[in-house]
């Protein structure tokens, strides 16, 4: 079960991935003719610049066009490589608050952890550990440079951060109501529903705003991170704050054979570990239905449009 | 309103190089030769230059097979920043400068 999560997970991360790294169509100019290493490196890395920055991408392709000698080719290739990442944003003050918000977010998430460990110690308890939090932090940081990525890449970013804290809300809001009265009501797990229903409501969000699936699927990945950051954010910080409880039985009933010194570190790191686990299923589960709904959403805008 | 970051030593240099000829029309790689600066840091000048209204450009066709090449000039604000620019170091009070490790060209 574990091994599907993980390959559901993963697969779907493949998937957004190639969607946001799609190479712009080939209406744009392209130089089959003399599409070397360099040429080729620098025709993919300009697909990264902003949607108001392609001319600046244009005139990199074009300079490098009239440099022959081959040394030479690569060091521009290279450098503009460099450039690509760090041309300053166009217009779009959200674009600049967005990027900021996330990487706060990251680093506030990052920050949790860190107090985490210092107030509770013992949740270290070996190579595992270490290897866990490595693997948290390079996926907070993939957080973040995917974010500006997209951000740059045109993803509408105030859409994208609203849609993002709205489906976390719906994800705390249900699960509370779930955990704490499903067992008494069992309609109430019907409220489940709402989970998949807000990321596809993003997605079509997204398409409807942008006017085209692909803006449609950016800002559909864009709601996935920010649900996944501001949900990890939420549930860490209550962790933290109530020191992991409130205890229930299965709680004080595992702590004895777990090897840990006392039943706040177990219970914080429980939580924790069920925090990180929410920011990559959350993420990924909003991200591929919203990138679904804007395609769907898009394809019966083309198909209305052209009846 | 955008808010005007104090021009970095680099952007300086290449607003010094386009003045030097501000009516001429200048390629980027030759540009970067000028000011021994590499296209990683030459391209971001010129964006930040383009964007604060100093810099314009227009393309140029090439020969056949090639693409069409960028090229740069100043504009009227952007030889007035020059010259507001020189006269902050002609009233500026003489300070020592510790010269800095030059950047090889592209």
């Amino acid at each position: 079960m574990i091994v599907l999560e993980v390959a559901l997970i993963l697969g779907s991360l493949a998937v957004g991935s190639s969607l946001v790294l799609r190479r712009r169509s080939a209406g744009r100019s392209s130089h089959p003719q003399s599409m070397d290493a360099p040429a080729t490196l620098l025709t993919w890395a300009v697909g990264f610049l902003a949607a108001d920055r392609e001319q600046w991408g244009q005139a990199m392709l074009g300079e490098l066009e009239h440099l022959e000698q081959r040394p030479t080719r690569w060091r521009f290739a290279l450098g503009c490589l460099a450039a690509t990442l760090l041309v300053p944003p166009g217009q779009g003050d959200a674009r600049r608050l967005v990027g900021a918000l996330v990487s706060a977010a990251s680093l506030a998430s990052a920050g949790l952890v860190s107090f985490a460990l210092l107030r509770y110690p013992g949740i270290v308890t070996g190579l595992g550990t270490w290897l866990a939090l490595t693997t948290f932090a390079a996926v907070l940081l993939g957080f973040t440079l995917f974010a500006l990525l997209l951000v740059r890449r045109g993803a509408a970013a105030g859409l994208g951060l609203a849609c993002g804290v709205a489906v976390a809300v719906v994800w705390i809001v249900v699960g509370v109501t779930v955990v704490n009265s499903a067992k008494a009501r069992p309609v109430f797990s019907l409220l489940l529903l709402a989970l998949p229903l807000a990321a596809l409501v993003a997605g079509g969000a997204g398409t409807w705003h942008g006017r085209t699936g692909a803006a449609g699927r950016k800002t559909a990945l864009l709601t996935g991170l920010v649900a996944g950051l501001v949900l990890f954010l939420v549930v860490a910080a209550s962790t933290l704050l109530t020191a992991g409880g409130p205890y229930d039985a299965g709680l004080v009933r595992d702590f004895p054979t777990s090897g840990l010194p006392d039943l706040a570190t177990y219970a914080v790191s429980d939580n924790l570990g069920t925090a990180m686990a929410l920011l990559l299923f959350a993420s990924t589960v909003t991200a591929v239905l919203g990138c679904a709904a804007a395609s769907v959403i898009a394809r019966l805008r083309r198909d209305r449009t052209a009846a | 309103m955008k808010r005007s970051r104090r021009p970095s030593p680099q952007m300086v240099r290449v607003l010094q190089a386009l003045a030097a000829e501000p009516a001429r029309w200048r390629y980027g790689y030759d540009l970067g030769v000028e000011v021994q600066l590499k296209s990683g840091s030459l391209y971001p000048i010129l964006v930040r230059l383009a964007d604060r209204g100093w810099l314009e450009a227009t393309w140029e066709s090439g020969p056949a097979g090639k693409p069409p090449r960028h090229l740069y000039r100043l504009t009227a604000a952007g030889r007035e920043q020059v010259a507001a620019l020189a006269a902050v170091r002609v009233n500026a009070p003489p300070t020592s400068v510790v010269p800095r490790r030059q950047l090889t060209g592209t």
